[in-house]
């Protein structure tokens, strides 16, 4: 049974900005959300797919209405890519993160003041740092979108890593 | 990923939905072939 029309408050795309970790291989690249595993997400289930819209999946049962109000259920992202990278979402953070970009979502969206949560998303275009320059092409056929390499540091470690 | 302070939720809807296939061309439709009289063979 199809799930029943919902009559869109907004039409167009939310955009937010947000990492992942490179999985797979430099031929056939992929890229997992970060924080999958501290969710208890399966692995299978936080990569992003190249040719389709990225499905959340709640961790904690429900299996509508996704993002559901008061779980952490949902595609995160932040607002902005300085914000994303000033909460240490950057390459050089605590977490393994090869790669920052642009996202769209759709479906049921909740805004935050700092970010979003989200039914469904897709890759707009991608950031990688530059040790990662072998993956930009092979990333950019995968998922069909740009990708360039660029500096994915905060301004504060900018400055601390030029001594100012 | 801490998104702050929620809004109420909202339901988006993209103009165009890129990984939506287009939809085949129609084909174009078929014109009956009339029908040919019999060739007059002389007598």
């Amino acid at each position: 049974m199809s799930p029943e029309p919902r009559i869109p408050d907004v039409v167009g795309e939310m955009i937010g900005w947000r990492a992942w970790q490179l999985v797979g291989s430099v031929r056939v690249p992929r890229l997992m959300s970060i924080n999958a595993a501290s969710h208890s997400v399966s692995h299978d289930d936080a990569i992003w797919p190249t040719k389709r819209w990225f499905i959340a999946k709640c961790p904690h049962g429900h299996i509508e209405n996704i993002p559901v109000e008061g779980c952490t259920c949902g595609l995160y992202a932040a607002k902005t890519r300085e914000h994303l990278v000033s909460l240490r979402y950057g390459a050089y953070g605590d977490q393994a993160i090869h790669a920052i970009g642009e996202v769209a979502f759709k479906g049921k969206v909740i805004e935050g003041t700092q970010g979003w949560k989200a039914e469904y998303g897709r890759i707009k275009r991608l950031i990688v740092p530059y040790e990662f320059w072998k993956y930009v092409d092979p990333l950019a056929a995968a998922y069909n979108v740009p990708v360039e390499v660029g500096f994915l540091f905060s301004e504060s470690d900018r400055r601390s890593a030029l001594g100012r | 990923m801490d998104i702050g302070e929620p809004k109420p939720a909202i339901v988006v809807e993209p103009l165009e939905d890129p990984f939506e296939q287009p939809a085949p061309a129609p084909e174009p439709e078929k014109l009956p072939v009339p029908e040919r009289e019999p060739e007059k063979v002389p007598a």
